[in-house]
């Protein structure tokens, strides 16, 4: 009966949200649908808050379920051959100042809003077992989707700005009070590494906003701007300080320490939510904000920027074979798969975007998966030390099966999504052309191919050590017990979107492109 | 054959020593490098600078803490010495 009432509530507002917006959305009468895209999970919020503690769950998956609908739908609506902004809404907020509400997405953005569909749905059922302060639990992850889910298809740099904070305060309480470990420290430490890169970016985008002449918040209109309003030296000053604080987010070397120590106290879902969607927006707003609006800046300081990102994959990549902790492990494995966005960013070419693009939705993907994982692990064997798991294999056969396929996705096994993104990202960096004289990437090329080989020796040797080899300590053997339907649903559900991606990426590709190819040719990047 | 020719049979047996060198490559020379790299990512960055900035930060709010002392005639004797240094230098 059980799975059944699960099922049903999947299904049901799935479908109900696939069909009721299948009218195309432009005409008079449409709804908008970005705004219930962001409107769901807030007012899922505002509704277990008014209902009793029993109803949490049900009403907290029928939400998640209800916004993957919508996102499949927005998958479905975007017209590639258009391009552009689409299902944009537009309201004047504050006429005066230049600050309007106003949603749209172009390809990038609505892989952005999958993404976040997805993780919401598997983190909704991997928080099925929590049973500390439930209602609280579920208010805070809602908001925290809410704030992202606003990140990713706001069009104005103010209230992006506003959605991003909203999705970093409830972070902080996650961590805080259902974390693991040094939760405190954690949590302020995440919280206020976040929030000294969201000042870097803040005053990046006042500076946008004053030397612009028509004083506006409007990405789309700032990132024309580059020929006509800012100067070079503006750029060449402003770029490094707004990719420091994306990359604050997307814990760029030497400000990645928060990552660990918060991934490895927050409670599962928070994890997941964080790793797999909060973290990926660093680099989406750098093709988003800080590439179209300041290439100049990009060209100027990429041979540091190339070098920082290498920096970042492998020394995270070296890092992690030594931790003793399974999260930390998946924690480093994370900021080097973020390493990997961010050099193919700085590849201005248009495979080595695209492979950035493709490498953020498959991380987003397979880092919640891992974390989920491991979250689940921790909870039949009480521990996360290496030293005292072993051989858990035999008695979580499924769960064992799951990880060495999320294992296999974070190595880039061509078929799982990890491979499309890297193999792009390695293609456009090895096409990347010349700068000042030699080419800075066909030298750098080979140092980053080496991540894969350090990705797949920590990640067997998690693999070995957890699931494999003698079981070190029998209460754990005794006590550990395989999966449940509940607990496997998510993992498995995400496993299938890394394989759709894995096996067939062109839709994926080709979304991603048509933000990409138009971006590239604004900025003069490499073809 | 193997008495007449023992060290190439050694050699042979051994598969050329590779997976004995594959082994070395990693568990001695990657994981050597890893401790350093772990040493320096908790001590320098971590407990250095992130926690260093903290610790700063802490310490110069300690040290400005001191002149509230929470006395009237304190503060005072700050604006009143305060009040020559600017008529001094105006003056002069």
């Amino acid at each position: 009966m059980f799975p059944i009432q699960v099922l049903a509530t999947i299904l049901l507002p799935f479908a109900a949200a696939f069909e009721f917006f299948h009218n195309p959305v432009d005409g008079p009468n449409a709804l908008p649908i970005l705004t219930c895209f962001i409107l769901i999970p807030n007012l899922a919020a505002f509704l277990i808050m008014a209902t009793p503690a029993n109803w949490t769950k049900w009403i907290s998956l029928f939400a998640a379920s209800l916004e993957l609908g919508l996102a499949f739908r927005v998958f479905t609506l975007y017209q590639i051959s258009a391009g552009g902004f689409q299902l944009v809404e537009q309201v004047p907020w504050l006429n005066n100042l230049g600050i309007q509400y106003l949603l749209g997405v172009d390809g990038m953005s609505t892989l952005m809003v999958v993404l976040v569909a997805c993780v919401y749905f598997a983190g909704s059922l991997i928080s099925w077992n929590v049973t500390m302060r439930t209602k609280e639990y579920f208010v805070l992850f809602s908001l925290l989707v809410g704030g992202v889910a606003g990140a990713y298809t706001s069009l104005d740099l103010f209230f992006f700005f506003l959605f991003y904070e909203f999705a970093v305060l409830p972070m902080y309480l996650l961590v805080g009070i259902w974390g693991s470990g040094r939760k405190e420290y954690a949590a302020m430490k995440l919280t206020l590494m976040l929030l000294a890169g969201s000042a870097f970016m803040l005053v990046g985008f006042l500076a946008m906003y004053f030397s612009s002449s028509v004083h506006t918040f409007d990405i789309r209109i700032l990132g024309n701007l580059s020929q006509t309003n800012f100067t070079p030296e503006f750029q060449n000053f402003w770029f490094p300080l707004l990719f420091l604080g994306f990359g604050v987010i997307a814990a760029v070397f030497p400000f990645h320490t928060w990552s660990p120590d918060g991934y490895g106290s927050a409670p599962t879902a928070a994890s997941m939510l964080h790793a797999g969607v909060l973290k990926s927006l660093g680099g989406y707003s750098i093709i988003r904000v800080a590439l179209p609006a300041l290439p100049q800046g990009a060209r100027h300081w990429l041979p540091i920027l190339v070098f920082l990102t290498i920096v970042n994959i492998l020394y995270a990549a070296i890092v992690a074979l030594k931790q003793k902790d399974f999260k930390y492990v998946i924690a480093y494995s994370s900021v080097s798969h973020c390493g990997a966005i961010l050099f193919g960013i700085c590849t201005l070419q248009v495979a080595g975007l695209n492979g950035a693009v493709i490498q953020t939705l498959s991380h987003g993907i397979v880092a919640a998966m891992t974390f989920a994982l491991v979250g689940l692990v921790y909870g039949k064997a009480h521990t996360r030390e290496l030293a005292k798991l072993g051989g858990l294999g035999a008695a979580m056969p499924v769960l064992g099966g799951l990880f060495v396929a999320a294992a296999m996705a974070n190595v880039g096994l061509p078929g799982l999504s990890g491979f499309v993104g890297e193999f792009l990202i390695f293609l456009g960096s090895y096409r990347s052309g010349f700068h000042g004289g030699f080419n800075i990437f066909q030298v750098l090329f080979p140092t980053a191919i080496l991540a894969i080989v350090l990705t797949a020796i920590y990640y067997l040797r998690l693999v070995q050590i957890v699931f494999y080899g003698p079981v070190k300590d029998p209460h754990i053997k005794e006590e550990a017990k395989d999966g449940s339907f509940i607990e496997i649903l998510p993992i498995a559900f995400l496993l299938v979107v890394s394989l759709a991606v894995g096996l067939y990426p062109k839709p994926f590709v080709d979304l991603s492109n048509a933000t990409i190819a138009p971006l590239i040719d604004q900025i003069g990047g490499f073809k | 054959m193997a008495e007449k020719f023992r060290p190439i049979y050694l050699l042979l047996k051994n598969k050329y020593y590779f997976d004995e060198m594959y082994g070395w490559l990693v568990q001695k020379v990657l994981f050597g490098i890893a401790s350093i790299f772990q040493w320096f990512d908790d001590e320098v960055v971590d407990d250095g600078m992130v926690d260093g900035t903290g610790w700063l930060n802490r310490k110069m709010g300690g040290l400005l803490s001191l002149t509230q002392t929470g006395y009237v005639q304190n503060y005072a004797l700050v604006i009143f010495g305060a009040v020559a240094v600017i008529f001094l230098i105006v003056s002069f």
